[in-house]
């Protein structure tokens, strides 16, 4: 079909001009040959006032407000509201850091460490006033059981993929050394519980030694890439 | 000679950019759309695509983050066609490829090859494109020849053409010997117009027959890519600057240079550079005129001492090793604060000429065409990209504004030649097109 505005052949069986929009013709079938049709769902650009971060900041703002007006105004003495706020913390978190991420196990595992032993110590910090005497059960068995539940799944998920995902080998590597990280601090005077510290250092040990002996062709092919500079 | 590909593969040179870039809005990607005379076969072309990207291992690959570069890990899993979706280019994730960097899609009659420029370069992904049409073609029993210039899949895939060629012609400088300066650009003009409201790009193809075109450029002596980067600055002139009586405006156009051309390569992985070429708009520019600047500025862009510099450079920065030890989530934040601060205006469009896509005589009763198109964004609302395939020349322009206008008078200045033009468009400008 040809414009007579433009002087052009339209390469398609459309009604108008592409370039100066004039009508072809007015009836039968037009089909566009070269291009997908497009449609309103496709054209559409995704709105984002109604993205999951914007729905969950409202709902989590208005149960925050709502806890701390309780709080405040029934319980003045126990802050609980600190532990809403960091359980809400840790929902956002986990939707955009874990569940939503393309980032590596490694690092998804890690902030959900973070993140629940940020809950664990806001509710440890809401009870111990409560109690007589002082108890740090975060740091004491807390953590440590964190941390073995951590490399004992990683570590057998690792053991069981990593011909197919070696990029599970480092993820073990990294949460391995962290799980050190309780041995540590029994050693700085944190940790006043030793069989957890002992079970969690055991197990993370274990791991190392058990992948670097069984896979480290592997894991060294695997901390060659990932490293490279 | 470049090492066995061991499962991974380092980007290159280039590619280390592309994916700091990426952003939820903007990705580098093109889209190179074979357009055939019978309708396409999807399961045919499924099982084509499966067999051809066992024989490209540059291809099979996904992109990984690592600590201090992105990388490619060789991909265990199979690719598959796509039906062709309205939006042209869409954004290309490990999500929605099945972790490939790479669409291949189709619509009727046209097969859609989409790529994210950290895989390959236009010339790369030509090989790639023609060697699944011959795989396509032979499985749908068509009698087609490679003829020497296909990559078929029962031939053996060779190192070289996963080799990183910019560090093979980079040769060691010091500092002060690299022409920094002429890396950094000028401030140019930005095409003004409404972004489109909705997701995509716009898209017009102009087809024109290559040999006519060819002589009108005899009539002018110049080249074809002189000529459509002529008109094409013209028409940004006519449509974007006069009528709205600015100031001399400096167009800057970016042209990739196939770097293939001067320095020997067979990589099919990214071995390009760009070009600048700038122009002062008054209104006393011709097409003689302008087509003699853009012929001096690629010729002197394209000498070989040239190019060697540069590739000395950017292979110098990948090199400087304060920048390889940055981790990789900084590089990021230090690239988007500083392409947020000096990154702007630095290009008006993107033209690339392509020239001829050489295909085998036996696909001439097969393949009707070609275009390639370039994603545009707000950095470059208008992408311009031309090719040749058999008779046919086609020019593309994507963009992310919803005017024409350019588009209308690049092509009235085509019909005054005397060109007999067809013109197709997904209409994105337009609701109820159809």
């Amino acid at each position: 079909m040809r414009c007579k505005y433009c002087g052009i052949n339209v390469d398609d069986d459309s009604r108008i001009c592409p370039l100066c929009h004039e009508i072809l013709e007015d009836d039968g079938k037009p089909v566009n040959a070269n291009f997908p049709p497009k449609t309103a769902a496709s054209a559409k650009k995704r709105d984002s006032r109604f993205s999951f971060s914007n729905i969950y900041i409202a709902v989590a703002a208005v149960i925050f407000f709502s806890c701390l007006g309780l709080n405040l105004g029934l319980t003045p003495d126990v802050l609980w509201f600190t532990v809403v706020f960091a359980v809400l913390l840790y929902g956002y978190l986990t939707v955009v850091n874990t569940v939503m991420s393309s980032s590596s196990l490694w690092l998804k595992i890690f902030w959900q460490i973070v993140m629940i032993t940020l809950v664990l110590w806001a509710a440890q910090s809401v009870l111990n006033p409560l109690m007589e005497e002082r108890n740090n059960w975060l740091a004491d068995y807390a953590l440590p059981i964190l941390l073995t539940i951590s490399v004992l799944a990683l570590g057998i998920t690792a053991a069981c993929l990593f011909h197919k995902e070696p990029s599970l080998l480092v993820d073990n590597l990294i949460i391995s050394l962290i799980g050190l990280v309780p041995i540590i601090l029994y050693a700085a005077d944190v940790i006043d519980v030793l069989a957890p510290t002992i079970v969690c250092t055991v197990v993370c040990a274990i791991s190392l030694i058990g992948f670097i002996a069984f896979a480290r062709e592997e894991l060294w092919a695997e901390i060659v890439r990932r490293f490279h500079f | 000679m470049a090492k066995r590909f061991s499962r991974w593969l380092r980007l290159d040179n280039s590619a280390k950019i592309f994916p700091l870039m990426a952003n939820k809005n903007t990705q580098n990607l093109f889209c190179l759309t074979f357009r055939l005379y019978e309708k396409v076969n999807a399961a045919a072309l499924n099982e084509a695509l499966v067999k051809t990207v066992r024989r490209f291992p540059s291809f099979n690959v996904k992109l990984k983050t690592g600590v201090f570069w992105n990388y490619f890990e060789e991909h265990t899993g199979k690719p598959r066609v796509y039906e062709a979706k309205p939006v042209v280019m869409r954004r290309i994730s490990s999500r929605n490829c099945n972790g490939f960097a790479f669409r291949i899609s189709y619509f009727g009659k046209n097969i859609y090859g989409e790529f994210f420029h950290a895989v390959t370069d236009g010339a790369g992904a030509a090989e790639f494109m023609k060697s699944l049409l011959f795989t396509y073609f032979t499985m749908l029993g068509k009698n087609v020849d490679g003829e020497q210039k296909i990559m078929t899949v029962n031939s053996p895939s060779n190192p070289d053409e996963y080799e990183d060629s910019f560090l093979t012609y980079y040769k060691k400088k010091k500092l002060s010997q690299l022409p920094i300066d002429s890396l950094k650009g000028q401030t140019a003009y930005k095409i003004a117009g409404a972004e489109f409201e909705n997701a995509g790009n716009g898209e017009i193809n102009v087809y024109a027959k290559a040999k006519d075109f060819v002589a009108v450029c005899k009539k002018y002596g110049c080249t074809v890519t002189e000529m459509i980067g002529a008109l094409f600055i013209l028409s940004l002139y006519e449509t974007k600057i006069k009528p709205r009586n600015l100031p001399s405006q400096n167009i800057q156009l970016f042209v990739p240079i196939n770097l293939r051309r001067i320095f020997p390569s067979v990589t099919l992985r990214n071995f390009s550079l760009f070009s600048r070429i700038g122009v002062m708009t008054s209104d006393d520019m011709t097409v003689e005129g302008l087509t003699a600047h853009i012929h001096e500025k690629l010729v002197r862009d394209t000498r070989k001492d040239v190019l060697e510099d540069k590739i000395s450079t950017t292979v110098y920065a990948e090199k400087f090793l304060p920048l390889r030890l940055t981790p990789l989530f900084i590089k990021r934040f230090i690239f988007n604060i500083s392409n947020l601060f000096f990154g702007k205006n630095k290009k008006t469009a993107t033209f690339s000429s392509v020239g001829i896509l050489s295909l085998p005589e036996s696909f001439r009763p097969l393949v009707k065409d070609a275009n390639y198109a370039i994603a545009a964004n707000d950095k470059s609302p208008i992408t311009v990209t031309a090719v040749t395939v058999f008779d046919t020349i086609c020019i593309n322009f994507t963009r992310s504004i919803t005017d024409t206008e350019t588009e209308k008078r690049f092509v009235k200045y085509l019909t005054d030649a005397g060109l007999d033009v067809s013109v197709s468009s997904n209409y994105w400008e337009v609701d109820n097109a159809l």
